[in-house]
């Protein structure tokens, strides 16, 4: 089956032949678990996770564009469903209990302890990391730096990127 | 992968049957709803009119023509005086809203019969 199939099955769809739909399941059921089982390795949560983005892409079938490819759509939501289920599983703390903040690498870097690590940035990425700390967003950093946009976005990685693998060989 | 197939054909289909039989009885519903409300205040109007002889007003119209001619527009406007408005414009936006039903049934009934034919025939299997 090719693209051209997809788009009279989805034509068939639209028209009320719903068993059709079943021909999308079998032919892309396997895909979309495998990308699924790939990230997340609990069979359950898998099949949960692909039923609803078959089961979303359903729901929209009627607003899809049946000219666009089935696949990558299906990936999209399965996408989708995946960062809702970890935002879902995110730790949540109770409001009575207290919190202890921990500080992320960033924050550590900056925080007085370990300021020293800004030695392994040179200027650049120093004095950007630091506007960026200090509240500045990535259009004022290039104004104040005087950088184009891009680059100070290229800084701004880098610079974090040294700072993580410091922060983890520490 | 083919239970998983068949979990996902199952949500997909009780969704479809729930959408499609609120739609059905819903738009047959709305239409007999609306069609009765039609009846009732047209069946009013008509009793009303009939009760009071509004249309003796149009004899006039049917006598001389010179006399209907001078007549005409003081003929339309007792008419309209005594006709209940109300009860008229209700049943117009009845048979309105039931013409308005109608037609989005008759397009969407090819659909709706092979959305029909496609669960019964998926849970004619399951059963």
């Amino acid at each position: 089956m090719n693209i051209s199939d997809d788009r009279e099955i989805i034509i068939k769809i639209k028209k009320g032949n719903i068993d059709n739909f079943s021909f999308l399941v079998k032919k892309y059921t396997p895909k979309i678990y495998g990308y699924v089982y790939g990230k997340l390795f609990n069979k359950d949560e898998v099949d949960d996770l692909v039923q609803n983005a078959f089961f979303k892409f359903y729901k929209a079938i009627g607003r899809f564009d049946e000219q666009r490819p089935v696949l990558p759509y299906l990936y999209e939501i399965a996408k989708n469903e995946m960062k809702m289920y970890f935002r879902s599983r995110k730790k949540t703390v109770n409001l009575n209990d207290t919190i202890s903040v921990g500080l992320n690498y960033e924050e550590k870097f900056f925080s007085s302890d370990i300021n020293d690590g800004l030695k392994i940035l040179n200027q650049d990425q120093r004095q950007a990391l630091k506007l960026l700390s200090d509240g500045y967003s990535y259009e004022e950093i290039a104004k104040e730096i005087n950088k184009p946009l891009n680059t100070v976005r290229t800084i701004i990685r880098r610079g974090r990127l040294k700072m993580k693998k410091n922060y983890e060989n520490a | 992968m083919k239970t998983l197939e068949d979990k996902i054909l199952n949500k997909v289909y009780k969704f479809e049957t729930k959408k499609t039989v609120f739609q059905v009885v819903g738009q047959v519903g709305g239409i007999l709803i609306f069609v009765f409300l039609s009846y009732l205040f047209i069946s009013v109007f008509l009793e009303e009119i009939l009760y009071f002889n509004t249309f003796d007003v149009l004899k006039n119209l049917t006598e001389d023509f010179e006399i209907a001619k001078k007549t005409f527009f003081d003929t339309v406007f007792v008419l309209y005086e005594e006709m209940p408005k109300e009860t008229l414009l209700f049943g117009i936006i009845s048979l309105v809203i039931v013409f308005i039903l109608v037609l989005i049934f008759i397009k969407s009934f090819v659909k709706i019969r092979n959305k029909l034919i496609s669960l019964l025939k998926f849970w004619k299997k399951i059963i």
